[in-house]
């Protein structure tokens, strides 16, 4: 044996001892659920059969099922406008305060920290606070809103369909603000004071320094945020379980609820797997569209 | 860096090792007594009794061990199933009435008809909780604690209004007029649970039966009678809009023991969280109204099942010293249950004189069990769509019990 070929055999062991953590972590935790999701999702696997073994390939059959029951349509499109709405909330006021932020004044610094706090509370904690607010007999949401003479009779939020999603979609706004806002605010101290000076001495306007500086230095960092703040609201979980279970109804019913219910309620395993195989395919394509989206961007600006 | 992963992946390795290793060894302990594992769901209190009689049992038989093993309660059906998959169940176990009949159909549980029967006991227990430990025609569970839903009312409230007390022989109409009267801004009419869980099933099932329908006979007009009597209830303000996402619990505490409720559809063991919430609340109990059909009300409770046949004679030992009249008596009393026996609560006085349980006791012999159907988390997931539907304005009567039917049918096969 040569030595380069010893060599050549140290590097790799030294090689595959960097790499086998993370690849053993990731097959056993990442890729052999994912794939186990998939498996299952192809057999009949219900409380039946889930103990005794004997669940049987059955094809596709699993997922014509789900798309022929039309609770899988209307969980999308409660996914969807829940999503729609939070994030038409969430970017804007996110941005509004990291913009604020990005000017130095007195306790700066700890309000951003404490603007933050949102984001660290527990989900669950949340719910559970906002389900209180919106109780319509002792909730302060009511009591404010009567108070104010905006409303003259109590709004039952969580028992009708549309205002129940309204309350859940307040509750995760109020909770993503700060990771919008946060996220921003770092993107912004990095962009360059120089081009700035420039502008102010060309006399641009702040709006215009806003519009042709701020949002195209931006752009990168705002399509990041976009793109995570889609994908954290999207699997939304423990908010609806815990603020309204999915219902009135199945009107606030989104995919991963819907999971869980046909899974660990139904006991239906295979279809809470379809069901959950669904919206990772959704989010993949989000997620690749991102990755699509970031490389384009670093090509654009090593091209310059 | 690499020295540093080196350690955490040796003592990764080494902790794996020292968990597979430290599972499985207490089984056949050699001194020649029987290790059995029950598993239990119940609240704290009543698993301090449940193991005074386990210490008890223990002290009569002195060949076996109970290890016992408390999990939570909505947690106890996830880790059974979990652990069935995984051939790592408890000899004997408590669950839920109502899941009986699925573990019966998943060979979960095993089949002691031929232990029941040599026993000689079953004749004694109330016919819903015995129906509900069997599955096609076979005993798969011991009924170990029963209670049934009634009516609670305030009777201040009654008082203050000048209106008499419900009686037994009342009916629907007394039922929805009460109802009606008993609203006022300061208090609701009625409360029942209208959850979207398993607890709305309970409460709005006993309506479905009253006026002469099923779970199976769900697009009829009998259904469609008791879903529109709630449905107009509700709407009409004589309920609390909040109970659509309220547990019994939350609705026990925020709106009958807080004195915001005339009447409440309610099971014993809520006698409990009205003594923590107000002791001084002056209520009384009274049987379901009587429907078009029947006043019949819905059991809840658990069973007891075996799960392993391996120690069966033992497990079977501990299933029958449980399940005896004296200790089912202490047991059910002790918790604020009823006990599944009839022959138990003859020989109680609290049942018999105690103006609230005897009352549950009266009902628990006009209850049914729910199902029993081995797919009923799906069967009655349909029932809660339905209801919630209709009340948040979603669907009308007739076409939300269509649809849920047409789920239903579906799950029959």
């Amino acid at each position: 044996m040569t030595t380069t070929n010893k060599l050549r055999r140290r590097n790799t062991l030294l090689f595959l001892s960097f790499v086998l953590p993370a690849a053993i972590y990731m097959v056993l935790m990442v890729i052999f659920p994912i794939f186990y999701n998939i498996a299952i999702s192809f057999k009949n696997v219900d409380l039946m059969n889930f103990a005794r073994g004997g669940s049987e390939f059955v094809g596709l059959q699993v997922y014509k099922d789900i798309f022929e029951d039309p609770i899988l349509g209307t969980s999308l499109k409660n996914t969807l406008v829940f999503t729609f709405w939070c994030l038409l909330f969430q970017f804007p006021i996110g941005f509004a305060i990291a913009m604020l932020f990005s000017r130095s004044f007195p306790g700066a610094p700890a309000l951003r920290g404490i603007n933050f706090i949102p984001w660290m509370i527990p989900m669950v904690a949340v719910a559970g606070i906002f389900k209180y607010m919106f109780n319509a007999d002792i909730g302060i949401i009511n009591r404010l809103l009567t108070s104010l003479h905006i409303i003259s009779e109590p709004i039952q939020w969580l028992a009708y369909g549309d205002t129940a999603m309204a309350s859940v979609v307040v509750a995760n706004i109020w909770k993503g603000v700060p990771f919008n806002m946060i996220l921003l605010a770092t993107a912004l101290t990095t962009l360059p004071e120089d081009v700035y000076e420039a502008a102010i001495i060309d006399g641009a306007s702040p709006v215009q320094r806003f519009f042709r500086i701020t949002v195209p230095l931006l752009k990168p960092a705002m399509l990041s945020v976009l793109t995570l703040g889609f994908i954290y609201t999207f699997k939304v979980f423990d908010l609806i379980y815990v603020m309204t279970g999915g219902g009135p109804g199945a009107s606030t019913e989104v995919l991963s609820s819907l999971a869980y219910r046909f899974s660990f309620t139904e006991y239906n395993f295979s279809e809470g797997a379809a069901v959950a195989n669904v919206l990772f395919v959704l989010l993949m394509i989000v997620g690749l569209f991102y990755i699509h989206l970031v490389n384009k961007e670093d090509r654009e600006r090593s091209g310059k | 860096m690499k020295k540093f992963l080196s350690i955490v992946m040796v003592s990764l390795l080494a902790a794996s090792f020292v968990f597979a290793g430290g599972s499985k060894e207490s089984a056949a302990a050699d001194d020649g007594k029987t290790t059995i594992e029950l598993w239990y769901h119940i609240s704290p209190n009543q698993a301090a009794i449940l193991l005074e009689m386990v210490d008890k049992f223990e002290e009569e038989n002195p060949d076996v061990v109970v290890e016992t093993q408390s999990i939570a309660f909505a947690e106890i059906k996830k880790q059974l199933t979990i652990g069935a998959a995984a051939r790592q169940v408890p000899d004997v176990t408590l669950c839920d009435t109502v899941d009986n009949a699925s573990f019966a159909a998943a060979g979960v549980a095993v089949d002691i008809t031929d232990e029941v029967e040599a026993w000689g006991e079953i004749d004694n227990y109330f016919d819903a909780p015995r129906m509900s430990a069997m599955y096609e025609g076979r005993y798969y569970g011991l009924p170990y604690y029963s209670n049934c839903l009634a009516i609670m009312y305030n009777k201040d409230i009654f008082d203050e209004m000048g209106v008499p007390y419900p009686t037994a022989d009342w009916t629907w109409d007394d039922f929805v007029r009460l109802a009606k009267e008993l609203t006022t801004p300061e208090h609701y009419g009625l409360t029942m649970c209208l959850y979207r869980s398993e607890e709305g099933t309970f409460n709005v099932l006993p309506f479905i039966w009253q006026a002469g329908a099923d779970w199976d006979s769900l697009d009829t007009p009998e259904a469609a009678e008791a879903l529109t009597m709630i449905n107009d209830l509700y709407q009409g303000g004589y309920m609390s809009k909040e109970l659509i996402s309220m547990t019994q619990a939350d609705m026990t505490s925020a709106l009958f023991a807080s004195g915001k409720s005339a009447m409440m559809v309610a099971g014993s063991w809520l006698n409990t969280n009205i003594q923590n919430e107000n002791p001084d609340l002056n209520y009384g109990v009274v049987t379901f109204a009587h429907g078009p059909a029947n006043a019949a009300s819905c059991i809840g409770g658990g069973n007891i099942m075996m799960l392993k046949d391996d120690n069966k004679e033992a497990s079977w030992r501990l299933m029958k010293f449980l399940s005896e009249p004296e200790n089912s008596l202490y047991y059910n009393e002790k918790c604020g249950y009823i006990s599944p026996r009839e022959d138990a609560v003859a020989m109680s006085e609290l049942w018999t004189t105690d103006p609230i349980l005897s009352v549950y006791a009266e009902q628990l012999s006009t209850s049914l069990p729910r199902g029993p159907h081995p797919r009923w988390p799906e069967v009655s997931s349909a029932i809660q769509t339905a209801f919630q539907s209709v009340l948040s304005n979603n669907a009308t009567v007739e076409a939300a019990l269509a649809t849920a039917a047409a789920t239903i049918a579906e799950i029959e096969g």
